[in-house]
């Protein structure tokens, strides 16, 4: 199994730090996950924990322009609040934790992950420090996919607004 | 003078009820359909495009209405804030998609991207965005009269408010009509945007995308999740 932390653009230390954790770790290793890959944002980060377990391989960066590749990779990721990784990972059919970010004020995207979790379209974690015991129990068959959209709907609500017959 | 003023006074009253008649607000969005038998087509549509999400979304929903009947809706024309280049790069993207794309009717010139100064950048204090916005507003005018929209587009980033606003005033002043239709992102489920606020009283059509808003705004109208 593989694994991809996504932070987006500002930093997310609690996430990062939970994951380069031995609690952590452990728990990969009962899951037999192979390889991690940590997008850590504006924040520098050295693995410490993750560095000990030679049968892991553990990649870091801190920006990239797209995340694509490396959700089209994972089998499960790990990422904050953002609608755009949330949507890009559900379209990818990709099983995803959201875990909250505390540090950010004002933080209406926690609206969002909430009500696609109670959907069961993905797993919510309003803190940090419950990341391990979601991993731990996760149940990925229990997801459902998210339905996909039919712009005919929009569509439709333009041509009808001007008076448009198709 | 004297007169001169309460003329200028009487004129000012006049169009401040103007706009207050036309307040979308007032009405029920069913009766905001347009009321004209036939439209002449192609409509134009001017769109807003502004930071991450919102242009993910907006790009969305444009390739829908072209997908489908390109005859209908080829005049497309661009608001970008000037320091997003981002955007600027993801609509060229676009653009160059739909063209390349074989079973595409459409001639050449029919998207146009307009550049305007951004009113307020992130943390920028109030007093200094004064000016700034005072360009916005001009700028919007000036794409505004130069498009002369049938459509204004819009679902959310900053730039947005101005040339709505605009677009209301045009629409006063009764040098063209302009319909606004607002579609709030995605990410709002339960709350919505300060843009969303603001075009909430102004928009013509006002689109959510969860039932949860939909409740909470009775001139909201929800038509499922459109990304």
């Amino acid at each position: 199994m593989k694994i991809f932390v996504t932070v987006g653009t500002t930093k997310f230390t609690e996430l990062i730090n939970i994951v380069d954790s031995q609690e952590f770790l452990q728990l990969m290793k009962k899951k037999g996950v192979t390889e991690i890959t940590l997008q850590t944002g504006t924040e520098e980060f050295e693995p410490k924990e993750l560095k000990k377990e030679t049968n892991l391989t553990v990649k870091t960066f801190k920006l990239v322009p797209s995340i694509e590749e490396y959700i089209e990779k994972a089998d499960l990721i790990i990422s904050h609040g953002g609608a755009g990784t949330i949507f890009e990972s559900l379209r990818a059919k990709k099983p995803l934790i959201v875990v909250v970010n505390d540090s950010l004020m004002d933080n209406h995207q926690t609206e969002l992950a909430e009500k696609l979790a109670e959907e069961k379209h993905l797993f919510y974690c309003e803190n940090s420090s419950f990341l391990p015991t979601i991993f731990k129990n996760i149940e990925i068959d229990g997801l459902l996919p998210l339905p996909d959209t039919n712009p005919d709907k929009f569509n439709s609500f333009i041509d009808n607004h001007f008076n448009l017959k198709i | 003078m004297n007169l001169l003023i309460k003329f200028f006074s009487i004129f000012l009253l006049i169009i401040f009820i103007r706009a207050v008649y036309i307040l979308p607000i007032w009405k029920r969005p069913t009766q905001m359909k347009t009321k004209r038998q036939k439209y002449k087509i192609p409509i134009s549509i001017l769109s807003v495009i502004g930071s991450g999400g919102h242009t993910a979304e907006m790009l969305k929903l444009l390739d829908g209405l072209l997908q489908k009947d390109r005859t209908r809706y080829y005049q497309v024309n661009f608001i970008v804030a000037k320091t997003d280049k981002n955007s600027k790069i993801k609509i060229e993207k676009f653009i160059q998609n739909i063209r390349e794309n074989p079973t595409s009717l459409i001639q050449k010139n029919q998207f146009k991207i307009f550049e305007i100064p951004r009113s307020r950048e992130v943390g920028q204090s109030f007093i200094s965005c004064i000016l700034p916005t005072i360009r916005a507003f001009f700028s919007s005018l000036f794409v505004l009269f130069k498009t002369k929209p049938k459509l204004l587009l819009v679902n959310g980033p900053g730039t947005c408010v101005p040339v709505s606003i605009c677009a209301f005033f045009i629409r006063v002043l009764f040098l063209n009509k302009t319909d606004i239709i607002y579609v709030e992102s995605v990410a709002r489920v339960k709350s919505l945007s300060l843009s969303g606020l603001i075009l909430y009283i102004i928009a013509d059509r006002f689109l959510v995308q969860w039932t949860e808003l939909y409740q909470k705004y009775s001139k909201s109208e929800y038509i499922g999740r459109l990304f």
